[in-house]
């Protein structure tokens, strides 16, 4: 693995459709670190993480996630991009037709993997990463949301990606709940990997020291925490 | 038992299939129909009539001769010999009395009775044909009923754009109904397709399943339609005896096999297009469509 930075944003603008949510938004990140984006909703949080995988365009300024070229995206690059970066989001987005385990199998089968053997290997390595070790088997309706949302990091986690985008995966569950996937999010970056979380929950961000980074006012803010 | 949670994911629903049986079932009765216009025009058109009325004293062989070169033509369907005799004879049974006892003596031309192919049966071409007829030595004159060759092109005519109208119109509502039916199918899918989106599958990854199962959606409704046209022939069959009597079986199985073809080409592309409209849609339209 090299030592270039996983993202690199230069003079970037977001827009969300025609209208101009960031503005000359300067962020290097690399490996291993774990970054809070904060800000209030409509600051550009969300849009920010969309373009970082692909699903708004970046139109203008520099970009680079993963080794992808932001501006110079095609199409047909996208589900490259976003086999290197694990997404999890608020409301889980697990397939609810199916059970736990072929949620994570749906994944790899999408993204190359055949060797079913190794398939079943790595379901049960990322499900005990997650702690839900024996709840493959289960529906997603059947869990608590905090277990759904152990799930999506599960899924996000299957193909080892260099970064892990998180859109407020506390949004949607409890304060003893938030605090234990918080925990398990801080721990996949010093296992490595870099963590790109947004959250407006400070009560919980303050528990973890960490980088943290402001959308306000049309800007993207370097903030440092008071541990 | 066996892996109950596949489904859900299932488009291919008894509704729509039904649905597109029905709309293909339509297109093979208007297909029959069709068939059957042309068939009809056909006939009419292999029914012109020209007489070529020999010049007398003509011997046996010349006119064998020239019936056998009249053969040869392309224009021509079928001829027929028709001596001064059986003419004297058709004219006594039609007016129902002796008219050689009056006159004596035979007064009319041996002829040589021709049936046109279909494809001269244009005013013009007939115009030509009997040109070409009448220079020869061997004809005395040539006769042929006018208004009848020019009412079948008319009428025909008139006909056949009215099908083709009809048909065309026909075809646009059955895409129509066809591709809302799986639109909505696809519809009740958009999430899922969201999701295999975000997590890094490939769009062709995304497609394949759905095209799979409409490919069976298609080859189920088809199938089911074939049998539905099948019924309904037999039926009408017993009420109109003479229904098949333009068609035989080579078109029929031809007809079916459009019906088939055309139902899995309106399954297929419409599937394909409405997976691809939320391929290309970002979240909030997706929330929003």
């Amino acid at each position: 693995m090299s030592d270039a930075p996983v993202i690199q944003l230069r003079a970037a603008r977001i827009f969300q459709r025609e209208n101009l949510v960031l503005d000359l938004v300067d962020l290097t990140v690399d490996k291993g670190e774990f970054i809070y984006l904060i800000g209030r909703t409509g600051t550009g949080k969300s849009s920010l993480m969309r373009t970082l995988y692909g699903d708004l365009p970046l139109r203008e300024g520099e970009g680079q996630c993963c080794g992808f070229d932001l501006r110079k995206l095609r199409r047909g690059q996208v589900p490259y991009l976003r086999r290197k970066i694990g997404i999890v989001f608020q409301d889980f987005q697990l397939l609810g037709d199916r059970p736990v385990k072929e949620n994570l199998l749906f994944v790899m089968k999408a993204t190359g993997w055949t060797d079913r053997k190794r398939m079943d290997q790595r379901v049960a390595e990322v499900l005990e990463d997650v702690g839900l070790g024996t709840k493959g088997y289960k529906m997603p309706h059947e869990l608590s949301g905090g277990e759904q949302q152990r799930v999506s990091i599960a899924r996000a986690l299957v193909n080892e990606p260099e970064l892990i985008l998180a859109d407020e995966p506390t949004g949607n569950l409890d304060p003893e709940t938030t605090g234990g996937i918080l925990d398990l999010l801080y721990s996949l970056s010093r296992s490595g990997r870099c963590v790109l979380m947004a959250t407006h929950d400070y009560t919980h961000m303050k528990k973890l020291n960490a980088r943290v980074v402001r959308c306000q006012e049309g800007r993207l803010l370097e903030e440092r925490m008071a541990g | 038992m066996e892996r109950p949670y596949r489904r859900r994911t299932r488009t291919a629903t008894v509704g729509t299939v039904v649905g597109i049986a029905l709309v293909l079932f339509m297109l093979g009765v208007l297909g029959f129909l069709v068939l059957n216009a042309r068939a009809l025009d056909r006939y009419f058109k292999e029914h012109v009539r020209v007489d070529v009325f020999l010049k007398r004293g003509l011997k046996e062989t010349d006119v064998m001769q020239f019936r056998k070169a009249l053969d040869t033509e392309p224009w021509v369907l079928e001829t027929r010999y028709v001596t001064a005799d059986e003419a004297a004879e058709r004219l006594k049974q039609d007016l129902g009395e002796d008219f050689l006892g009056v006159l004596g003596s035979n007064p009319l031309l041996a002829s040589i009775e021709l049936r046109l192919a279909a494809t001269h049966a244009h005013p013009d071409s007939v115009q030509w044909v009997v040109e070409h007829l009448q220079q020869d030595p061997r004809t005395h004159e040539v006769a042929y009923n006018a208004a009848v060759v020019r009412n079948i092109q008319a009428n025909m005519g008139k006909l056949g754009l009215a099908v083709l109208g009809f048909s065309i119109l026909l075809l646009i509502i059955a895409v129509a109904l066809i591709n809302n039916t799986i639109r909505l199918a696809v519809y009740s899918q958009r999430f899922l397709i969201r999701t295999m989106h975000l997590v890094g599958a490939t769009r062709w990854f995304i497609q394949r399943p759905f095209l799979g199962q409409s490919l069976w959606q298609g080859v189920l409704s088809a199938v089911l339609a074939i049998g539905l046209l099948v019924l309904t022939l037999r039926l009408a069959l017993r009420a109109v005896p003479d229904l098949l009597a333009f068609t035989d079986a080579p078109t029929l199985a031809l007809l079916f096999a459009a019906v088939l073809l055309l139902g899995l080409l309106i399954s297929l592309a419409s599937t394909w297009f409405a997976v691809r409209r939320y391929l290309r849609m970002s979240a909030e339209d997706v929330h929003w469509s």
